[in-house]
């Protein structure tokens, strides 16, 4: 319902005269080490900046572009978002205020100083701890906010002999007038709506950036590659899907169970999945690589592979309950991925140069992700299979519940097979980059831990000490061990040379998350407990 | 009586249980391990938890408990093949990292531009000492192994005989020293003056010595914006067209004078005699300054204190001493040290290894992505031999002879120009062991959960 009211808010703002900026949007602009076009590097802006896409009606690059010709009208607007508590109070600023100006920032009498602890705390390379990484952000919030209304940030013009692109603000003779007049004519146009000459003024300044010789200016189509890629928000449409998918396939699985419920709920999912899978194909044409090179893509990838394993499981076994676990998570996953920018960045950055190898990081990569995505479908249909000791009601499910123990057994398998062969790879690469097989750096170790965990729950079930109850149960725990391996590495551990993943935030919820599945194992093993109690006793 | 415990030792190392026993105690080894070393870093976690003999002890109980499992099924069946080629595996990976561990070389070479070597270092330690008597040159007394980070001289007792009943004894070793500079008082009248300085606001705190005629001591302190400078005589009469302090001993009356420059005038701002420990203001972003010690002779004097955790810049350092002389010994740092009647030159040094050819650093490049100060790309040009150029660039090591050598950092002078190119240099006998060993377990994992349920499948439809 938000999400309904959003969309027709946006529809709204459009209609009521808003600035076309569609051909200011395919501009191409050198940001962050890749030429992008303007909507790809407004969005990315406005993201940091106001924590959205789209601010007060306007989108991101109406926004950016009010910033940079009317900086005046912004100075006291309340537009940069500041979220962190602790922050906001040290600041003097109200706790249920979530945007501060431009103007409060500057002539705040506490920020000089904190920034320069600051950055007394970046120079030591210390490890910044949540309050730190909120006043970092504002500082980058109000940097780029200066770039971007001195020009500096904005670089639009490619040049002959020099990879780098010049700059809004440094621009010299010819297309320093050409971009003049595109400033002059753009009052008329958001004034009384006379947008000819703005438009005009676009096109001249392009046509102008585009004949610049040797120019790496993007073409047509691939500037047209990442607006659609932009705006087609793939992986929520995807995640759409999906929820859909799994409500049918809970539904046929409790309450009808013809088989066109089923077959639709397949369809939902196998959409789903296509929308998915050619957003991940934009992604990699777009970056020119297997988006796999941090938190947010392979969250993307993780779900894409839990859908894959889960229709392919759903296919030999036609049981419901894989294909509803698969659904689960990946609109999990997705969800998270796409809900929380500031702790999974979802622009698209050039590799460190250890990473620049196509071939080692699809191969090596690639399966490891792969193998969380197989992990994340046992811990789904653990959890599913749970929910019947939870409930108490593991008596009349006993052929279901042992049904879903070999399904759990079965992704565990897959996920075993994949984790070790993807570590292997890794080793391989290690030696091949840095000749070293195995150095105990804090990822391959828990990607080591993470194998042991379900490596102890197969050889369990093999010696007979896990049962149906102890194979769902053990392999849902062990989960937290990909968890670790997967997030923890990067965002808890914070060391060794996978540093290039990097980040922080979510820590508290996380960790939230893993404490409350191993509550809910416990409440299973309870129920579970006292059921067998029960029926010895009887 | 034997063969029923020999039975029960084995049934016991070969059982399903003790795998499961050492899976997860392995599994919560090393997840301490990882949290040790974001606390204590790389270098003490790979001692204390990898390297140590517990963590051989798990690998040696692993070992014997796959062979056990194996041999327990012999005769092996069609379906036994994945479980036996996966176990087999698993052992052979094992020993090919014993191997790399006892025999393969890991080392490192920071080669400067136009610079070339035929040896290279690794990390482990050893301590030289040459002697000299009778003026002849310095000739090796002996040479041996330490490791102090595994073996620290307050538990274990350095001692070497050296000649004459001189005796040198290890008595101190930090591993993340940091290197305090203190400046002392001498008799010796030709010694040089130096001053301690205090240049503070709410926010910047410098605090530096100052002095004329030691390298130690530099007799100016370059904040950036602004200079401290201790100079000889009286007070130039040139403009010094930035913000100065000048410190100066006026050569009459020998005492203490400040001047305060400002960029913009060609005169002092402010001027006159230093009180010691009294604070006069610069005029600029609220900055005070004070002079807080002044010596008129004085000498350096070097000390070493153990870093905090995450402290940068620190050195390894020993504490050595022949009789009632003691001196401290950097890393890479050999210097002398005076016995009752020889001269011996210590050295506290890594290990070294011939490469057997000349490594020639010609160009080194770090690419960047464009627009942007992102690394792209390291590559070094090297020359082997003074001939076969090649380029060393991450992802594409050189191999030659035995060794394989990787681009691994490098280093910039002031102007952050990169001009040292770091190499890591390797040699691992245990490689193809290792990898046979790999391929051994993916495969066999893969039988397992694949072939194996298909075959069973099969003779059920048999039967």
């Amino acid at each position: 319902m938000k999400k309904l009211s959003f969309i027709l808010m946006i529809l709204f703002s459009v209609s009521a005269g808003a600035l076309n900026v569609s051909d200011v949007e395919r501009l191409a602009i050198q940001d962050g080490g890749r030429i992008k076009p303007f909507d790809t590097f407004a969005r990315e802006s406005t993201q940091l900046i106001t924590g959205t896409q789209i601010h007060q009606g306007k989108n991101a690059t109406e926004l950016v572009l009010s910033w940079l010709f009317l900086p005046d009208q912004w100075l006291v607007e309340k537009f940069i978002q500041v979220k962190h508590l602790q922050l906001k109070k040290e600041i003097g600023v109200a706790e249920n205020q979530s945007y501060i100006s431009p103007d409060e920032i500057v002539h705040n009498p506490k920020l000089p100083q904190l920034f320069t602890q600051l950055a007394q705390l970046q120079k030591e390379k210390k490890k910044l701890n949540p309050y730190f990484q909120a006043l970092s952000r504002m500082n980058n919030q109000l940097v780029l906010y200066q770039e971007i209304i001195a020009g500096r940030a904005i670089k639009v013009l490619p040049q002959t002999l020099s990879s780098d692109w010049i700059a809004v603000a440094d621009l010299k003779g010819e297309p320093r007038e050409l971009f003049a007049n595109l400033a002059k004519s753009y009052f008329p146009a958001i004034g009384n709506g006379d947008e000819r000459a703005f438009h005009e003024a676009v096109k001249k300044f392009k046509d102008f950036a585009m004949a610049q010789t040797n120019s790496n200016y993007p073409s047509e189509s691939q500037i047209d590659q990442e607006i659609i890629y932009n705006s087609l928000h793939p992986f929520r449409l995807a995640y759409i899907f999906y929820f859909v998918a799994g409500l049918l396939f809970l539904l046929s699985l409790k309450f009808i169970k013809s088989m066109p419920w089923f077959y639709s709920s397949l369809g939902f999912a196998v959409t789903g999945f296509l929308i998915h899978a050619v957003g991940f194909g934009f992604r990699c044409v777009i970056a020119g690589r297997p988006p796999v090179s941090n938190m947010y893509e392979s969250v993307i990838w993780v779900s894409a592979g839990c859908v894959f394993f889960g229709l392919v499981f759903e296919f030999i076994y036609r049981r419901r309950y894989i294909g509803l676990a698969a659904m689960m998570m990946a609109t999990i996953g997705l969800i998270i991925g796409d809900s929380v920018p500031a702790v999974l960045d979802q622009s698209i950055k050039p590799l460190e140069p250890v990473l620049r190898s196509n071939y080692w990081l699809t191969i090596h990569v690639l399966t490891i992700t792969l193998s969380y995505a197989a992990f994340a479908l046992s811990c789904g249909i653990g959890n599913i299979a749970l929910s019947y000791y939870a409930r108490g009601k593991e008596r009349e499910n006993s052929e279901k519940l042992q049904a879903l123990a070999l399904f759990v057994y079965r992704a565990v398998q897959v996920g075993v097979l994949l984790l070790t062969a993807g570590t292997i790879l890794g080793g391989v690469w290690a030696d091949y980059s840095w000749g070293r097989f195995w150095g105990w750096d804090p990822k391959e170790t828990w990607a080591l831990i993470a194998d042991l965990g379900y490596l102890a729950v197969l050889h369990g079930r093999f010696s007979g000490l896990l049962k149906t109850f102890g194979t769902i149960a053990a392999s849902v725990g062990a989960f937290a061990g990909v968890i670790m391996a997967w997030y923890g590495v990067n965002f808890v551990l914070g060391v060794g040379l996978h540093s290039y993943g990097f980040g922080g935030g979510g820590v508290f919820y996380v960790t939230g998350v893993v404490v409350a599945q191993l509550l809910y194992i416990a409440w299973a093993a309870y129920q579970h407990h006292s059921v067998s109690a029960n029926l010895k006793v009887s | 009586m034997f063969k029923k415990i020999a039975i029960a030792l084995f049934d016991f190392f070969s059982s399903v249980k003790l795998a499961v026993i050492l899976l997860i105690s392995l599994a919560i080894m090393l997840a301490i391990g990882t949290f040790y070393e974001a606390e204590y870093g790389t270098p003490d976690a790979q001692r204390v938890i990898y390297k140590s003999w517990f963590m051989s002890l798990e690998m040696i109980l692993l070992i014997i408990n796959l062979a056990c499992a194996a041999v327990d099924r012999i005769p092996w069946k069609k379906h036994h093949i994945g479980f036996v080629v996966t176990h087999a595996g698993i052992i052979t990976l094992l020993m090919g990292s014993f191997i790399t561990q006892q025999r393969g070389i890991d080392g490192n070479l920071a080669l400067g531009l136009n610079e070339s070597s035929d040896h290279f270092s690794v990390s482990d330690t050893e301590f030289h000492v040459y002697q000299n008597f009778d003026g002849r040159p310095f000739a090796l007394l002996f040479q041996k192994p330490i490791d102090l980070d595994s073996k620290p001289p307050t538990k274990n007792k350095y001692e070497f005989k050296l000649v004459d009943d001189d005796v040198l004894v290890i008595k101190d070793y930090l591993q993340k020293a940091l290197r305090k500079l203190d400046v002392v008082p001498t008799a010796d009248v030709k010694a040089f003056p130096a001053i301690k300085f205090n240049l503070a606001n709410e926010r910047v705190q410098v605090n530096e010595w100052l002095g004329l005629g030691s390298q130690a001591i530099p007799p100016f302190y370059d904040l950036g914006p602004a200079v401290v400078s201790f100079i000889r005589g009286n007070l130039p009469s040139q403009p010094q067209g930035r913000n100065q302090i000048l410190v100066y001993q006026d050569p009459k009356d020998m005492k203490l004078y400040y001047a305060v420059f400002s960029m913009r005038t060609p005169k002092p701002t402010s001027k006159g005699l230093i009180e010691v420990g009294k604070e006069y203001a610069t005029g600029w972003m609220n900055l005070k300054f004070k002079v807080e010690k002044f010596i008129s002779h004085a000498v350096p004097t070097v000390d070493y204190q153990e870093g905090d955790q995450g402290a940068t810049e620190t050195v390894q350092a020993l504490k050595a001493s022949i009789g009632n002389k003691t001196s401290w010994f950097e890393l890479e740092n050999p210097h002398e040290l005076k016995g009752d009647k020889s001269t011996y030159f210590v050295s506290f040094t890594r290990k070294r290894f011939d490469l057997g050819f000349q490594l020639f650093l010609k160009k080194f490049r770090m690419k960047t992505y464009g627009g942007s100060q992102l690394p792209m790309s390291y590559e070094s040009t090297v020359a082997v031999n003074g001939k076969d150029e090649t380029v060393i660039s991450m992802n594409e090591p050189l191999k030659f002879n035995a060794y394989t050598i990787y681009q691994s950092s490098y280093e910039t002078n002031e102007r952050g120009e990169p001009i040292v190119s770091v190499f890591s240099i390797n040699y691992d006998p245990g490689r193809t062991i290792k990898y046979t060993g790999a391929l051994g377990i993916v495969l066999g994992i893969g039988i397992m959960f694949y072939l194996k349920p298909r075959w069973s499948r099969k003779k059920k439809g048999v039967t």
